[in-house]
């Protein structure tokens, strides 16, 4: 694998863990009510990236904190300090659509967010601060990796007829998300990195493909729990 | 004293072997430049791929597959 550069390692590394994540998400997307299990999806969407911003500059101040003795961190800094002014606001977007499909918005912030969601995000920081914030890749190539294209997103939108204003946001995404992920890459294949650290970027991968997975699986199984309820309280009455 | 009795050492198993037999991979569908790539895989970056096998189940072949769109 010394051959590849490291975004196709990474990219190497990624196939062999994705299956996980592609199995739920095709349970998800394709799954006839849809449209009942997607304000659960944009809310689960709210509550990772209403951290972005915070956790990307939380891995720019570690690595400026680092770049004098490591080369590495001394590469990332300003990589990650203009992507989190890219992020900005994007919660905000995503808050709007919510709200726009009926709910409160007091109630969307007050609501707690999945433990899982919490070990996603909350694994990234302490590699980012206690570890390296290299690690920070392996999220950011996963999150962002595989944008949808807007003529996925309008299908999806057509067959199980989800309200436009729930997918603005998901679809400025499909649009700004290939370049990201292209600069993501770009900027991994910039990086001197060792094979330690090149390790710690695959594991963040593989836990945010993990727990990814387990939150939309978490939605699905709400949901198949709501239906079963629902089927004994018809019965029962 | 040690036993001077010579136990065999147990060849160890390649991370294309013990992948596909956690059903991580199929060897078949790669390549043998695939393989190498998979050779270089560190002991954890193997545990850790075993254990997700484990945790979440395998997605079908040869489907195309609904991407989910999560951001940051």
């Amino acid at each position: 694998m010394n051959s590849l550069n490291h975004s196709k390692r990474l990219r190497a590394k990624i196939r062999l863990a994705e299956p996980y994540l592609l199995d739920v998400s095709d349970q998800f997307w394709t799954h006839p009510q849809l449209a009942e299990m997607f304000p659960e999806f944009l809310f689960m969407m709210h509550s990772i990236i209403r951290s972005s911003v915070s956790l990307i500059n939380a891995a720019a101040v570690s690595a400026q904190r680092r770049a004098d003795l490591d080369p590495v961190s001394q590469k990332i800094v300003s990589y990650y300090t203009t992507h989190a002014l890219e992020e900005a606001h994007h919660d905000d977007w995503l808050l709007e659509d919510i709200v726009a499909m009926g709910a409160d918005r007091s109630d969307v912030l007050a609501r707690l967010p999945s433990p899982t969601i919490a070990s996603l995000v909350g694994a990234q920081y302490y590699w980012a601060l206690h570890v390296h914030p290299v690690s920070l890749f392996g999220y950011l190539a996963v999150l962002e990796g595989n944008p949808s294209s807007v003529k996925h997103l309008s299908k999806i939108r057509t067959k199980h007829g989800l309200p436009a204003e729930g997918m603005r946001t998901m679809v400025k995404h499909a649009r700004l998300d290939p370049y990201h992920r292209d600069e993501i890459y770009a900027q991994l294949d910039e990086l001197p990195l060792t094979e330690n650290l090149s390790e710690l970027v695959a594991l963040s991968a593989f836990h945010t493909i993990e727990h990814i997975a387990q939150a939309l699986q978490e939605i699905l199984d709400a949901h198949r729990n709501e239906e079963v309820i629902e089927e004994a309280t018809a019965q029962a009455v | 004293m040690p036993s001077k009795t010579k136990s065999k050492s147990k060849k160890k198993s390649s991370n294309v072997e013990r992948l596909e037999t956690a059903g991580v991979l199929v060897s078949e569908q790669f390549t043998d430049d695939d393989k190498k790539t998979v050779e270089k895989l560190s002991e954890t970056e193997v545990t850790a791929l075993i254990k997700l096998r484990k945790k979440r189940g395998s997605a079908p072949e040869g489907k195309h597959h609904l991407r989910p769109n999560i951001f940051v």
